[in-house]
């Protein structure tokens, strides 16, 4: 494999990693924007994402017939991974957040790193402490262009992950929901003086960032056919340095971030070490917090951590 | 309409109201003076319920109203225009309106009430796909105003809506709350300009140190010697 070669294919690779991560960083950025709350738990929604993806394409493979079989099979795994992290991102803020509201900010940050050891050990008894096998879902092709590869499935997770944030930004720019989302970024009080149950808006941003991150839980079980209750974790940490770098509460800005730490750690791993692959993400939130702490998009520095 | 008894409320520890008592009858103009700090934004916020009030009552149309969220308030029909206009900057004019109408299902009469207040606020009309952030302040306050209206407010509560204007919108403002009360809208109004306020109320109070000290009918208070001297620049 040339040098060129190598470049090409760690990019393929860095993107459908970067992809991952831009799943899990938009519901960081809108929980941060929206909610002013780091979840720390979020990495945590999206690990059981994977894990309830695994459960039910075991529940439903049976009723799966040939190839039309997995067209209806895999989005309905989507759909309902997605509903199920919906319901437990609602519940997390309804218990671990709610009753916080109006205590000092340092409180939910040390739930939220409660609720994470506590859905890491109910995942760890239920399905174990070692890694799960996560099945091959569509059978996989390669596609060769000299000795660069890629796969239908990276397509499959692109396409997916494209079709998701479209429709999140039907919902934030066109829906009621949505203009109350940017309002109460904006300013909360001015939200509630229009009459806008502050409150529900809150848990509606908490639905809809743990859709996402489910969705990337799915998709990271998927590509890495292996899945494990720490995974959220690492993943976690990184998205959140890929909020953090396209500056937090900025939805276009976890996109971008998300997409550049998985490039930087795919070919850091294919030139260095993928020993080192985990260095690389930290390395940049240590960088961006030193010289560009409002991050990329950012235009404001962040307040309030 | 609205009636306060011994309403205390503030920050923390910190008691800003000790007491206030006011009525707002239905469809005139109540005018609210006093000078900085004297609580006339916290009592605002306290009807509008942002701030909790820790003891006396908030009566509206028969309703207690002291202990709701800010969005029932909203509901039961009193909307604020928040002093420095506080339009949401990054969304569109259109989008701001849109949200002022948040607690009402969409349909036929929300749109024809759309249409009314872009009657009322032309310059806001040639804008609406503009982001609110870059209109000028007179435009944000005509287009907080609107906004508030677009929940059909029984009582509006505006908080110093010509702070900072040129005196030109200073005139349009004040012109355009005497016709919004003449659609039968009651008004709360606080305002640092006294005169101009006094002579448009109906009734109007003297808020000093969280307690009402003078009250009477506007032009009572404009010939009141404390309220020439304190307000009105002797």
């Amino acid at each position: 494999m040339s040098a060129l070669d190598i470049f090409f294919q760690q990019i393929i690779n860095g993107l459908t990693l970067g992809i991952i991560y831009a799943m899990i960083a938009l519901g960081y950025t809108m929980v941060y924007g929206i909610a002013q709350l780091i979840n720390f738990a979020h990495g945590e929604i999206f690990m059981v994402g994977a894990y309830l993806g695994l459960t039910i394409y075991l529940a439903i493979q049976g009723f799966a017939f040939g190839p039309a079989g997995l067209v209806i099979l895999v989005p309905l795994i989507f759909i309902f991974t997605m509903l199920g992290c919906s319901a437990l991102g609602a519940l997390v803020e309804q218990t671990a957040y709610r009753p916080l509201h109006n205590a000092p900010r340092l409180a939910p940050l040390i739930t939220a790193i409660g609720v994470s050891f506590l859905l890491q050990n109910a995942v760890m008894l239920l399905y174990g402490p070692q890694d799960k096998y996560f099945p091959n879902l569509i059978p996989i092709h390669r596609f060769s262009f000299g000795a660069v590869t890629f796969t239908n499935l990276q397509m499959i997770i692109a396409a997916a992950a494209l079709i998701l944030m479209g429709l999140l930004n039907l919902v934030i720019m066109h829906t009621r929901t949505g203009k109350a989302m940017r309002a109460l970024a904006e300013d909360r009080q001015a939200a509630y003086l229009m009459g806008i149950p502050v409150n529900r808006v809150i848990t509606q941003t908490f639905v809809i960032g743990s859709a996402m991150a489910g969705a990337g839980g799915l998709m990271f079980g998927m590509y890495y056919n292996t899945i494990n209750f720490h995974d959220g974790y690492l993943a976690g940490l990184k998205a959140f340095t890929a909020a953090v770098l396209g500056g937090i509460g900025n939805i276009p800005g976890a996109l971008i971030g998300g997409i550049l730490i998985g490039v930087l750690e795919g070919l850091g791993a294919g030139y260095l070490s993928s020993e080192w692959k985990n260095v690389f993400a930290f390395f940049i939130l240590i960088l961006i917090l030193l010289f560009r702490p409002q991050g990329l998009l950012g235009t404001r520095v962040v307040k309030k951590l | 309409m609205l009636k306060v008894t011994g309403l205390h409320s503030g920050y923390g520890k910190i008691e800003i109201l000790k007491g206030v008592k006011l009525e707002v009858p239905a469809g005139k103009i109540v005018t609210l003076i006093g000078s900085n700090g004297a609580g006339k934004t916290t009592l605002l916020m306290t009807l509008s319920g942002i701030v909790a009030s820790k003891k006396g009552s908030v009566q509206f149309e028969g309703y207690s109203i002291e202990r709701l969220a800010p969005d029932a308030i909203v509901r039961l029909g009193i909307t604020q225009v928040p002093e420095g206009r506080r339009v949401f900057a990054h969304l569109t004019v259109e989008e701001n309106l849109d949200l002022g109408a948040y607690t009402r299902t969409p349909g036929k009469e929300l749109a024809h009430d759309k249409e009314e207040f872009l009657d009322l606020f032309p310059a806001l009309r040639e804008r609406l796909r503009h982001l609110a952030g870059n209109l000028s302040g007179g435009e944000q306050q005509m287009l907080a105003m609107a906004r508030a209206l677009m929940a059909r407010p029984k009582l509006l509560l505006l908080d110093e809506p010509s702070l900072g204007l040129a005196p030109k919108m200073v005139d349009l403002v004040f012109d355009l709350i005497q016709q919004i009360n003449e659609r039968g809208i009651t008004l709360l109004l606080v305002e640092q300009n006294a005169l101009r306020a006094l002579e448009l109320a109906h009734y109007a109070y003297v808020l000093e140190s969280g307690r009402i000290q003078l009250e009477g009918s506007g032009s009572e208070l404009l010939a009141s010697p404390t309220v020439i001297e304190a307000y009105l620049g002797g």
